[in-house]
């Protein structure tokens, strides 16, 4: 235990290595969350396929595109915004909700951010698979290079653990940022192409929307490979990494400058 | 140990993004009102010692102690604190008040750094000593506050701690517990481990401890054998008492 003396990073690090604790209050978070629904984890498949058929149907219909594509496209689309959203706004509260045991016991914020961050990983999956499942029923053909998808889906795990943690360092200092991330989140969910395509935007001097928005990168590199079976452009993927980069840094500045002192604000 | 402590309080206005810019903005800052908690404490704890911290209100007690279980960072001075550390400072802190005694043991042996096939053997031991009977498999909502300081106790003396951390823990206990705490509290001890109590029982202090630290505002007004310590800080009460 002595060992915590350390710096914030080195008990950072020694939070992430704590990995039964995480993993057990991750698989207590997801318990509470459905005790006593009947269908429990269920209604996150039916909650997707919901969408994903309901909506791709119809704007399918709108958008003249074959429903066996946007089927799919829809349906990751919503399970990767949702994804984002919720990790993030959940985020910037992931240490203040933590006091009940910092203030009892040494425990590394990491432990928080990396259960907090998971859980909303385990639902992003279930409807990542069940959208899946649903598009291959309506005949959309796997391939080889459909496992790209999982190198997005990698990336957009790191990204988002990173970014939770700069977040839930300032959240606790700063109670009103979940509502600013709340307000941010909702603008960028009109300007991604989460339920629509991105043709729709294209060559009307809206270009920038797309090009230089992390989600909507994030949403090709693990859309594309499923729908196409092919890797999204380079592009997005080397802007992500240069995003990740950044987010890296702050993600380090947040815990080495504010890990210290966060203990008083809780 | 030679330190000191001083942390900022916050209001609920500080705490906005909109009183950060306000401040920005109009170059208007009201100074943070910063609290001195503890003022050059010096002292040091070795195996086997029982140490009773007394004091008022207030006083520092706590956040001494919440100091030498790595809590709280001190801002000036040297700490070094060597050995695991159980602590049992605030008893429904911790507790998930929907599940069950037996899974709040489970819980807290992993905060504590267990590995999941270490808990599997430790739970049994907790479970008898706590004697909780059915309620163990009880959710803990449904606990009286007597409960709880056993269940709690039990899992801070069982971990085998090297030092053990108390803050006022033994008041909601009934007496066939009480007593069962400080036998439990004496075998530690014995065992060369070190224990570090705070109380405002002074007959638990005097009796059970080898050595008394007596704070005040943040000072350390006295380091000796209890029975002096406790002699001096009722005088000191009963002075103020008067005033």
């Amino acid at each position: 235990m002595s060992s915590f003396s350390g710096s914030q990073l080195q008990s950072f690090w020694v939070g992430l290595k704590m990995t039964d604790l995480w993993l057990y209050f991750a698989k207590n978070s997801v318990q509470s969350r459905f005790r006593r629904s009947f269908l429990g984890l269920g209604w996150i498949v039916l909650n997707s396929l919901a969408f994903a058929l309901g909506a791709g149907y119809l704007w399918a219909q709108i958008f003249q595109i074959e429903a066996r594509e946007f089927v799919p496209y829809i349906g990751l689309g919503f399970a990767i915004w949702g994804f984002v959203a919720a990790s993030l706004t959940d985020g910037c509260d992931v240490i203040f909700a933590s006091s009940s045991f910092t203030k009892q016991i040494r425990i590394p914020y990491s432990v928080f951010i990396t259960q907090s961050v998971l859980v909303h990983f385990i639902y992003f999956f279930i409807a990542f698979l069940s959208t899946l499942i649903a598009s291959y029923i309506l005949g959309l053909a796997p391939t080889l290079g459909s496992l790209w998808a999982l190198v997005g889906i990698l990336i957009m795990f790191t990204m988002s653990f990173l970014t939770v943690t700069t977040l839930s360092y300032l959240g606790a200092r700063f109670r009103d940022l979940s509502h600013a991330i709340g307000s941010i989140l909702q603008i960028l969910f009109v300007m991604t192409p989460v339920i629509y395509p991105a043709e729709v935007i294209s060559g009307r001097n809206l270009d920038w929307i797309v090009n230089f928005n992390p989600v909507n990168s994030l949403l090709e590199v693990i859309r594309t490979p499923v729908i196409h079976g092919t890797p999204a452009e380079l592009y997005h993927y080397s802007f992500l990494a240069c995003i990740t980069v950044i987010l890296l840094l702050t993600a380090m500045c947040s815990s080495a400058v504010l890990g210290r002192r966060i203990i008083f604000w809780l | 140990m030679d330190i000191g402590l001083e942390y900022p309080l916050f209001d609920a206005a500080d705490r906005s993004i909109k009183h950060l810019i306000q401040r920005l903005l109009k170059g208007k800052s009201k100074p943070t009102n910063v609290h001195r908690a503890l003022k050059n404490i010096s002292a040091s704890m070795r195996d086997g010692e029982r140490i009773g911290i007394v004091g008022l209100n207030g006083a520092g007690k706590s956040t001494l102690l919440k100091v030498i279980a790595g809590i709280y960072p001190i801002s000036s001075g040297k700490l070094s604190v060597e050995g695991n550390i159980s602590t049992l400072l605030d008893l429904a802190v911790g507790m998930d008040l929907e599940r069950t005694g037996r899974e709040n043991i489970v819980a807290r042996l992993y905060i504590m750094g267990y590995r999941h096939r270490e808990t599997a053997q430790m739970v049994a031991p907790i479970v008898e000593f706590a004697e909780l009977g059915d309620f163990i498999d009880q959710p803990v909502r449904t606990y009286s506050s007597g409960m709880f300081v056993r269940l709690a106790f039990s899992i801070a003396v069982s971990v085998d701690p090297e030092i053990l951390i108390l803050d006022e823990f033994l008041g909601a206990g009934d007496a066939a517990f009480f007593s069962k705490a400080q036998a439990a509290m004496d075998d530690l001890t014995q065992k060369g481990k070190l224990l570090i109590v705070a109380s405002h029982s002074m007959p638990l202090v005097e009796q059970k401890c080898t050595r008394a630290l007596w704070l005040n505002e943040g000072t350390l007004m006295m380091d000796d054998e209890p029975r002096l310590v406790v002699k001096e800080y009722l005088e000191f009460c009963a002075a103020g008492a008067h005033k």
